[in-house]
């Protein structure tokens, strides 16, 4: 029976009640306050409203170990078309299987380096995202081959002049889908001298700095380079490319 | 530039990588690959003496050696935050290797044949953990609460009761869109942002929301005896 004072909070107000969303006029809770109907009207709505959920929230829903399997698409096909019909009408799982798939992309296993060649890094670092190598004494031999995810440089050294070395490289793309992505020619090279004794990484010193730029066939050289440690650094235009804590003996 | 040119080539055939050191690369290639192959095979064997032979000091020895493995992932899970702030890592790493002990003890015919599959199967697990962890923070108050005059309206895990609720109201509700709208609301338990949020094809604005939903409770109010005749619970 529906309550028929002028007061009576009609079902949109009773629904906003239930939710906890809106504010009813004074006159209106007065009225509710007094009028046993309209109380029993606003106790159905929320004992209906808590009764369905209770009931069904999330009650058909696979459990986050199905919904994992079917990640790892490790799941059997007749579960995985119930788990894919599901999907396109719950957004939470949906949301859930997004979740999952970014966690289960990652390699089961830290990568460890498996090659003797210097690996490149990504770092974030400045402006742009940076590759950086860390020192690694294990291949301290000339000529080296320093790789990235998209290209791989070589270095060497020669000798130049009574105290003096040359040092050159060849810097080239791993993979001819890169070559539109990634020009190399005109590629700024720097090599920066760090201080002597100095334990800070990449902190330059006040000595010269020196440059030059990649070539068409991806060569690169600095005629006349003193012993020392330096860092190396490639502006490439996917991000800096650097060398930390190159060291150079004639 | 003729010198340089000279120089240049002769670093291309110093340093090209089948070139450098490849003596030593290869055997170094060898000995790792040996050493990851030995290690690969090691640790398969733990798991199917745990899972296939039910070996208890197996089991011992797959939690020792696998739990920083576990936890590393536990480190790079993308709601690692939230779920640090509900569960310690070491009841994560517990439970990863609770569910997967019963996921293989209730799958007989499970068998790994490599590390990597096992390890995939542990990594479900220990997902599994995570999410079913967050879901369950993620459970609307309103979802635990019952209110006298509705027996069993407590939380079910039964899910033909479900069915049963389910299709009842369907009836009631003939439209489509108010039919979805009622799974949003009641099912994923969304509030009227949320849904547009998540379904913005289906629902355009709050204001399409509010107006449906109040005609769905209040339909299902008119019903409402019809709805408990149905299933009984009055």
């Amino acid at each position: 029976m529906d309550c028929q004072d002028q007061f009576a909070p009609g079902a949109k107000e009773l629904v906003l009640l239930v939710f906890g969303e809106g504010e009813l006029a004074p006159e209106v809770v007065r009225h509710l306050h007094a009028c046993m109907i309209c109380q029993q009207r606003l106790r159905q709505f929320r004992q209906l409203y808590l009764y369905l959920l209770a009931k069904l929230y999330r009650s058909q829903c696979p459990d986050g170990l199905h919904i994992s399997l079917y990640c790892a698409d490790l799941l059997e096909k007749q579960e995985k078309e119930q788990i894919e019909a599901h999907l396109r009408e719950c957004p939470l799982c949906a949301e859930e299987v997004a979740i999952s798939r970014r966690f289960m992309a990652d390699p089961l296993l830290p990568v460890a380096p498996a090659s003797p060649f210097h690996d490149l890094v990504p770092m974030r670092g400045g402006r742009q995202t940076r590759l950086i190598l860390h020192h690694r004494p294990r291949s301290a031999r000339w000529p080296r081959l320093y790789r990235s995810k998209e290209c791989e440089l070589v270095l060497s050294l020669s000798y130049a002049a009574p105290g003096c070395c040359a040092l050159y490289g060849l810097l080239s793309r791993l993979g001819p889908a890169l070559n539109d992505r990634l020009p190399l020619e005109g590629v700024q090279v720097e090599l920066l001298p760090l201080e002597t004794g100095e334990r800070k990484r990449g902190v330059a010193s006040s000595g010269l700095l020196l440059t030059t730029t990649v070539d068409r066939d991806g060569r690169l050289l600095f005629p006349a380079v003193s012993p020392g440690r330096y860092t190396l650094l490639l502006h490439l235009p996917v991000g800096d490319l650097v060398i930390e804590d190159l060291q150079i003996d004639v | 530039m003729g010198m340089q040119t000279e120089q240049l080539s002769n670093v291309l055939e110093l340093a090209l990588p089948d070139a450098v050191d490849a003596g030593e690369a290869e055997a170094l290639n060898e000995r790792e690959a040996e050493q990851e192959c030995g290690a690969d095979r090691s640790g398969l064997e733990i798991f199917q003496r745990a899972i296939v032979e039910g070996d208890q000091q197996a089991w011992a020895l797959l939690q020792d050696q696998f739990s920083e493995v576990v936890r590393g992932w536990i480190r790079r899970h993308p709601k690692r935050e939230i779920a640090m702030r509900l569960d310690s890592e070491e009841n994560y790493i517990a439970q990863a290797f609770e569910r997967f002990w019963q996921a293989t003890a209730y799958k007989q015919d499970l068998q790994f044949t490599s590390l990597p599959a096992a390890l995939s199967y542990l990594r479900a697990s220990l997902n599994g953990a995570i999410m079913d962890t967050l879901r369950m923070y993620a459970r609307p108050r309103e979802a635990y609460l019952s209110e006298p005059g509705y027996e069993g309206a407590s939380v079910s895990e039964d899910r033909d009761e479900g069915d049963e609720l389910w299709e009842a109201l369907k009836s009631l509700l003939p439209q489509p869109k108010e039919r979805y709208l009622a799974y949003l609301l009641f099912y994923c338990g969304l509030k009227p942002r949320e849904v547009v949020r998540y379904c913005s094809q289906e629902f355009q604005s709050v204001q399409d929301v509010y107006r449906l939903r109040r005609n769905i409770i209040e339909r299902l109010a008119r019903n409402i005896d019809q709805l408990l005749w149905k299933l009984s619970v009055h």
